[in-house]
């Protein structure tokens, strides 16, 4: 203040750039070294890490939910923007579809029928109806190592770790994580994904597995099978942790082999239909959770389907 | 600096974070994105007037979409972090939003690659170019937009970030 005071000449002016470099300041380089500790610890899936996460979601849960209300008529109108664009193609591909739905419901009419009758004659013994939780995604994976989604249903909704979850387009992941208001659900594309699935009317079985890209790979099919693409694939039910049948998209031929473009859209989820799908697998991935809860949902306490609200 | 612009940075910074979260429905090759914004936020933030977003509010918003986004523990952190020291070292000229937006880009090709190097580093495999690559494009179009509208937002006559210096234009 006293140069100022005596600058007559006015030498002294803000502006300009200081030629002087800042110094690095510590407090930065201890945040960045306990950054890339962190980096390690989570390398390493330390349960300090997994649970700190837990925690994490469990308490911003309410925000991102919030958060969500009030930005919905934004995202809407970002939706509604891109499907402006892209309406034209979807009317002639939907007119398209509708015509050879047409035929296929009367196919298929006639195929319910046949199967009644068959069942009929038999005995067949009815796979009892599977209950199931609808959840609202309130926060997802957008960086580069992982395919999970955050949905605001857990424990206390009696959803367990190793339960599949779906939407209206087919498989979406499962469960791997259940906090007592979250869940984390590793979506089929996540690179630790891997699912036995069943391709084609033939049923050849195969592995799905991801990638972190759009399009889980198809590895370990069976020797001398013929695979082509468009043929449908659909959980196979080995190893018990998805029910058989689980439809999840179609065969596309890719440069390094076969893939599956999942049917239901990963990059626009917003609800999602948790199975309560009571395997003997489930005491494997879930050991918390109690031997009672999956049968217990089974046993129709949470109703055939219900949704969190 | 008034207490309102004192807060008001990081609370900008953390919003944007929770919002980098959520479920936004973009692509495969814009999901980098929306972490990028708080980076974006902190270093014109830190451009504008230094400390006004703390490293300690970097390091946490990292670490919140880190936890947010079920990724690895440190990643935003360090992304941010780095974002806030590439506002002390590199800051662009004061009060021209053409010559820093034309500073920035080198600038985000460095903070994008830092991000695909940490992350090739931590994954132990190739992660795929074109997230991050759009990532680049779009942090360069969102630039002038978040000069224009953040800026003002700390910005004071005298601000220290253009110290006093002898024969300095007005």
């Amino acid at each position: 203040m006293a140069i100022l005071k005596h600058d007559s000449h006015d030498l002294i002016r803000r502006g300009g750039r200081s030629g002087r470099r800042q110094p690095l300041s510590v407090m930065l380089a201890l945040l960045a070294f306990v950054a890339v500790a962190l980096l390690m610890l989570s390398r390493l899936d330390h349960t300090y890490v997994r649970q700190f996460r837990s925690y994490f979601a469990e308490a911003t849960a309410p925000v991102m939910d919030a958060a969500q209300d009030y930005l919905e008529p934004v995202r809407r109108a970002g939706r509604q923007a891109a499907s402006y664009v892209e309406l034209a193609g979807r009317i002639e591909e939907l007119e398209r579809r509708n015509q050879e739905l047409e035929s296929w419901r009367w196919r298929a009419k006639e195929l319910e029928r046949q199967l009644q009758d068959l069942s009929r004659v038999a005995r067949v013994v009815h796979e009892e109806e599977r209950p199931t939780l609808t959840a609202r995604v309130i926060a997802t994976s957008t960086g580069a190592f992982a395919r999970s989604a955050i949905v605001n249903a857990g424990r206390a909704q009696l959803v367990r770790v190793g339960y599949p979850v779906v939407n209206g387009d087919g498989l979406v992941g499962r469960v791997v994580d259940a906090a007592e208001r979250t869940s984390r659900v590793l979506l089929v594309t996540d690179i630790n994904s891997r699912i036995p699935v069943h391709v084609g009317d033939t049923s050849v079985r195969a592995l799905m597995v991801g990638d972190n890209g759009s399009r889980p790979r198809l590895t370990f099919i069976s020797e001398g099978a013929t695979i082509a693409a468009g043929m449908d694939v659909f959980t196979s039910g080995v190893g018990g942790l998805f029910p058989r049948g689980l439809r999840i998209g179609e065969v596309v031929a890719t440069a390094s082999g076969f893939a599956v473009a999942p049917r239901a859209a990963l990059d626009t989820l917003e609800y999602l239909s948790v199975l309560f799908f009571a395997s003997p697998a489930l005491e494997l991935t879930d050991q918390e959770g109690g031997v009672g809860t999956g049968r217990r949902a089974a046993a129709g306490s949470v109703g055939t389907s219900k949704a969190v609200p | 600096m008034t207490t309102v612009r004192r807060t008001l940075s990081p609370l900008i910074v953390l919003a944007l974070a929770v919002l980098a979260a959520l479920p936004w429905g973009l692509g495969d090759h814009l999901r980098m994105l929306p972490p990028f914004i708080p980076a974006l936020a902190i270093y014109v933030l830190g451009t504008e007037r230094r400390g006004a977003v703390p490293e300690m509010i970097a390091f946490i918003a990292g670490l919140s979409v880190d936890a947010m986004t079920q990724g690895p523990l440190g990643y935003w952190g360090l992304i941010y972090l780095f974002a806030s020291f590439a506002a002390v070292v590199v800051p662009p000229p004061a009060g021209r939003v053409l010559a820093g937006w034309a500073m920035f880009v080198p600038i985000s090709i460095a903070l994008v690659l830092t991000a695909y190097v940490v992350g090739l580093v931590y994954a132990m495999a190739l992660l795929p170019l074109a997230p991050f690559a759009a990532a680049v494009v779009l942090l360069v179009v969102a630039y002038p937009f978040a000069a224009i509208l953040l800026a003002p937002l700390v910005r004071s006559r005298a601000s220290p970030q253009r110290p006093l210096v002898r024969g300095g234009s007005a």
